[in-house]
């Protein structure tokens, strides 16, 4: 057994995957600069954040990782400081991924690293699989977007012509959709959201959970075709639904809708109170 | 317990130390005005820019340089020869256009380091810059240049002008 606590070694390990993704989003080295972005950071990590905070607090303080355990918490904490030179943050996500599914296969593993271990999964997915999934199948990603952007312009009569992922507005005005700006990008946040969210207040699944996620990906896919609709009408329309004012109440719907589903999912106001159950 | 601390608290400051920048580097407006001058060169070689009649959905159209060389047919010249110092946006457009990327790095002209070999090269530079070791501008110094199928006089191009002016 290692001397330091089981609680301490997950928060440390929480700890740098956050500044790492805060350092990654920063625009240069200085403590303002950085204070700015993690002010600024993506309010779902912070919901992911929080919830394995919440769950590694519930550890008991007296326990310990074994030898084992804490070497391959620590060789992931080396592995992520070295992969900053390559500076691809979907490999901070396979980091997280690996060891979540270390986690949750651990076999003394305790209800809270557990969960721990699923939401890192979660989140490592998102970060990793959803960002190789998305350039191995970024040309058939975006043709989805476009084609239903096609039939939104269809629907409005607005159609003009569309050769790939390139959507033509019937006054000439054509948007060229690139993986950036697929719906995948947000729906790929809905996994982590959802499973941080019900790992917070409880250990296990149920069926009603993916029906939440199945019905908040279609609502973000109908905002994104809403938004990128709205961006071929014309070069100020796409300024303002992509840079301006647009694209920031984009960003706030889209986040809501997230949030929503994972409240949905993980149904807080059920719990019994005196909050989570959770093993000490 | 204090070795555990002290890895924890080690890799903490080396991820702050080599990644903050990497956005910047990506996205600000050194980018754009860097495009302007790209723009300069090609319209002191003859060539005619133009602004971009539609817009690549990514953020970036002001890094794109949108320009028509001789010989390319209307179509082709209504495409942008893109060219951006945001590689993963140009290896982005090169999968969705399936246009052929050539990789430029600024005082190496023609050197395809790779993708790989280019973002170790911009880690290691940024730490060092943050070391206060070396004046260093990371993956600023990279250009690509994404050349459209249909309009394969866009190659001829000549950009060392851009490269010995940004070296």
């Amino acid at each position: 057994m290692t001397k330091i606590s089981t609680r301490e070694c997950v928060i440390w390990f929480l700890a740098l995957l956050a500044f790492g993704i805060v350092a990654d989003e920063a625009r240069r080295l200085s403590f303002g600069v950085l204070v700015t972005t993690a002010l600024n950071h993506n309010l779902i990590y912070i919901l992911i954040y929080a919830a394995i905070l919440s769950r590694a607090l519930a550890i008991a303080p007296e326990a310990r990782l074994s030898r084992g355990d804490a070497a391959v918490l620590g060789g992931g904490a080396v592995a992520l400081a070295l992969l900053s030179f390559v500076g691809i943050l979907a490999l901070d996500g396979a980091i997280a991924m690996a060891l979540g599914l270390y986690l949750v296969r651990m076999r003394r593993a305790e209800e809270n690293l557990r969960a721990i271990g699923a939401i890192l999964l979660a989140f490592g997915t998102h970060l990793f699989v959803a960002k190789a999934l998305q350039t191995a199948f970024q040309a058939e990603i975006v043709s989805v977007d476009s084609y239903l952007v096609e039939m939104m312009l269809r629907a409005t009569g607005d159609f003009g012509a569309r050769v790939g992922n390139q959507v033509e507005h019937a006054s000439g005005f054509q948007v060229a959709i690139v993986g950036a700006c697929s719906a995948c990008n947000i729906v790929s946040l809905l996994i982590p959201a959802g499973v941080a969210a019900v790992m917070w207040g409880r250990s296990h699944f149920e069926r009603s959970d993916l029906r939440w996620m199945i019905g908040g990906a279609c609502a973000l896919v109908v905002v994104n075709t809403l938004r990128l609709g709205l961006m071929v009408q014309s070069h100020e329309g796409y300024v303002y639904w992509h840079n301006e004012g647009g694209a920031t109440w984009v960003a706030i719907v889209q986040t809501a809708v997230v949030l929503a589903v994972a409240a949905g999912a993980a149904r807080p106001w059920d719990r019994p109170s005196g909050g989570a159950k959770v093993a000490a | 317990m204090m070795v555990m601390r002290a890895l924890f608290a080690m890799c903490i400051g080396l991820v702050v130390l080599i990644r903050p920048g990497g956005n910047e580097d990506r996205r600000g407006d050194a980018v754009r005005a860097f495009s302007a001058e790209i723009r300069a060169v090609l319209e002191d070689q003859g060539m005619e820019t133009f602004p971009h009649r539609g817009t690549l959905e990514n953020g970036l159209a002001s890094q794109v340089v949108w320009f028509a060389p001789e010989g390319c047919s209307e179509q082709a010249a209504a495409m942008p020869v893109y060219i951006s110092q945001d590689l993963d946006a140009i290896l982005s457009v090169n999968d969705v256009l399936g246009w052929e990327v050539e990789m430029h790095h600024i005082g190496q002209s023609g050197s395809d380091l790779g993708r790989v070999g280019l973002v170790m090269r911009a880690g290691w530079a940024r730490l060092q810059s943050a070391l206060g070791l070396a004046e260093v501008r990371g993956p600023m110094h990279q250009i690509a240049v994404a050349v459209p199928d249909a309009c394969p006089a866009a190659r001829d191009v000549d950009l060392r002008p851009v490269w010995r002016d940004a070296a």
